[in-house]
C-alpha cells in the first residue's frame, strides 16, 4: 500500500521565482492533489483607484506587475478610452503594438531562461537572458525606463518612436531573430529537454476550457484563440496566425511561446512598416462616468480590465483579473497525478508571475 | 477597433441556471468580479465562447447569500474566495472555501 503524505511546497523554496504556496497530496511519489495558496504578498493596488486621480491611477496600475507594465498601462487607457468614448490617433496604436509586442518578446525570453535553469541548462539560460537584456535596452532607448515605461496616456501614448529608431530596432531584432533560432535547436532538438517536457503535466482541451485556461497554457492545449485577434491597438491592421499546439503537454507550451517569439518579430516588422504619421495623443476632458470591460492579450494570455466610473476624477472600481491567477485551476489540474520530481517545472509552464496575481 | 460584448442583468436565484447555461454552450469562465454599490453590490460574470464574450451582472444586497458556481466551473473557487474575503459577500458551497485566508492582508473586507 502507497504511503500518503502532505508535503508543504513554497513560498519560499530555491526552485519558485515568486511566492505561491502547494500543499502536495503525495502517494509516494506521485502527487494526487494540490492545494494553491496565494496571498503572501497581496498589495492592494485595486483598492487605491478609489483615492487616486484617473489620471494618476495609470503610474499605479503599470506597477501591478515589472514584465507586462506596458500592457497593464495600456488595458487601463483604453478601458478608459472607452468609457469616455475617446479614439486614440493611428500612430499611438501602431506604438503600443509595437511595445506589447516587444513586452512579449521579453517576457519569453525571460520564461525561456527561467525554464532552462529550472532543468539545469545554465548556458541556455545566459544566453536567452543576455538577448532579454538587449530588448530591455531597446525599451530604454524609446521610453527611458526597463521595467516600468510610464508611456501610456489616456488619449494616447506620451513618447514618440522616430523612423531611425523603428529601423534599428528591426535590425537588431532581424539579427536577434538569428540567435533566437539557434536557441530553438536547443530547446526543441536536444533529448535532455525533450525528457524533460515530453508528456509531462498534459492539460486537455476539454480540461483548459472547463479550468479557465488562457494564454500559451490553452493555446498548447490546441485550442486556436488569442485575443489580439479582437483587433485591439493596431492588431487588426496587422496579419498573424494563431499559434497552437497539439500535445497538450510541457513540451507543447514550451513550443507554443517559442513560436509566438518568431510571431513577435513578424508583428514588430509589419507594424514599422505600416506605422502612419501624425499625432501620438488627443486630449481628455471630463471624468469617466460609465463602465468598461477591456481584454488584452499578455505574454501570459488573456487579461481582463474592468473599469467603472461615476464622473468624478476618482474611479469606483478598477478590477485586473491577471493571466496567472485564471491559470492556477489549470496548474491544479496538471499537477494531480506527476512525479513529485516534476512539480518545479510545472509551476514553470504555466509562466507564473505571482507579481500580477497579488495585485 | 472595441470589442462588442453583451452584458445581461440576471436575477441572483437564476445564478447556477445562467452557469449550466454557458457550460451547457462550452463557454469558459473568464472572470467574476463585484463592484460595491450604494445598496449592496453589483457581481459580474464573464464568460467567453469561442471569441464571444459574455458578460452578466447581477445586484445583489449586503445580506444575500448566493450559491457558489464552483461546482459548475471549477476554476470559479478563487474568484468567488476573492469576493468572499474583500467584499464581504456571503458565497455558499464554494468548492475549496479558504475561509477568508486566501489574501494575508490586514483590513477586514477593505472593499466593503
Amino acid at each position: 500500500m502507497s504511503k500518503r503524505s502532505i508535503v508543504p511546497f513554497g513560498p519560499q523554496h530555491p526552485v519558485l521565482p515568486e511566492p505561491i504556496h502547494l500543499d502536495l497530496v503525495l502517494e509516494d511519489e506521485k502527487v494526487v492533489e494540490a492545494i494553491p495558496s496565494i496571498g503572501f504578498v497581496h498589495r492592494g493596488l485595486e483598492k487605491l483607484v478609489e483615492k487616486r486621480n484617473f489620471h494618476d491611477y495609470m503610474y499605479v496600475i503599470e506597477r501591478i506587475c515589472g514584465i507586462c507594465s506596458f500592457m497593464h498601462g495600456m488595458g487601463y487607457a483604453e478601458g478608459i478610452e472607452r468609457i469616455m468614448d475617446v479614439e486614440i490617433p493611428d500612430r499611438a496604436k501602431y506604438l503600443r503594438t509595437i511595445w506589447c509586442e516587444m513586452s512579449r518578446l521579453h517576457s519569453h525570453l525571460l520564461w525561456l531562461g527561467l525554464l532552462a535553469d529550472a532543468f539545469g541548462f545554465e548556458s541556455l539560460f545566459m544566453h536567452c537572458w543576455r538577448m532579454r537584456e538587449t530588448i530591455l535596452d531597446m525599451f530604454e532607448a524609446s521610453t527611458g525606463g526597463r521595467v516600468i515605461f510610464s508611456v501610456n496616456k489616456i488619449g494616447g501614448v506620451l513618447k514618440d518612436m522616430d523612423n531611425s529608431m523603428l529601423r534599428t530596432f528591426v535590425d537588431m531584432f532581424d539579427k536577434m531573430e538569428e540567435e533566437v533560432r539557434q536557441l530553438t535547436n536547443v530547446f526543441l532538438k536536444d533529448y535532455t529537454v525533450a525528457n524533460r517536457l515530453k508528456g509531462v503535466g498534459i492539460l486537455t482541451k476539454e480540461d483548459a476550457i472547463i479550468n479557465g485556461a488562457v494564454g500559451p497554457m490553452m493555446r498548447a492545449a490546441g485550442i486556436a484563440t488569442d485575443t489580439r485577434k479582437l483587433g485591439y491597438a493596431a492588431y487588426g491592421d496587422i496579419d498573424f496566425d494563431i499559434i497552437t499546439g497539439k500535445d497538450c503537454d510541457s513540451f507543447a507550451r514550451c513550443e507554443v511561446r517559442i513560436n509566438e517569439i518568431f510571431q513577435s518579430f513578424n508583428i514588430i516588422r509589419q507594424a514599422v512598416a505600416k506605422i502612419p504619421e501624425g499625432p501620438i495623443a488627443v486630449d481628455v476632458k471630463g471624468n469617466p462616468n460609465g463602465e468598461a470591460f477591456v481584454r488584452l492579450e499578455q505574454p501570459r494570455g488573456e487579461a481582463v480590465f474592468y473599469f467603472r466610473g461615476d464622473g468624478t476624477q476618482f474611479l469606483n472600481r478598477a478590477r485586473v483579473r491577471t493571466p496567472t491567477f485564471a491559470n492556477i485551476p489549470s496548474l491544479v489540474k496538471i499537477l494531480e497525478g506527476c512525479d513529485f520530481a516534476d512539480v518545479p517545472i510545472l509551476v514553470l509552464t504555466i509562466d507564473p508571475c505571482v507579481s500580477c496575481t497579488e495585485r | 477597433m472595441r470589442e462588442a460584448y453583451k452584458l445581461t442583468t440576471i436575477e441572483f436565484a437564476d445564478l447556477s441556471l445562467m452557469a449550466l447555461e454557458m457550460r451547457g454552450i462550452g463557454a469558459r469562465l473568464s472572470q467574476i468580479c463585484s463592484v460595491r454599490t450604494k445598496d449592496g453590490f453589483d457581481l459580474l460574470y464573464s464568460f467567453v465562447k469561442d471569441y464571444d464574450f459574455i458578460n452578466y451582472k447581477v445586484s445583489i444586497d449586503e445580506d444575500t447569500e448566493i450559491e457558489s458556481i464552483s461546482s459548475i466551473f471549477p476554476n470559479a473557487f478563487l474568484y468567488e474566495n476573492e469576493m468572499s474575503e474583500l467584499f464581504g459577500i456571503k458565497i455558499k458551497y464554494i468548492a475549496l472555501d479558504y475561509k477568508n485566508k486566501l489574501y494575508d492582508i490586514a483590513v477586514e473586507t477593505p472593499f466593503k
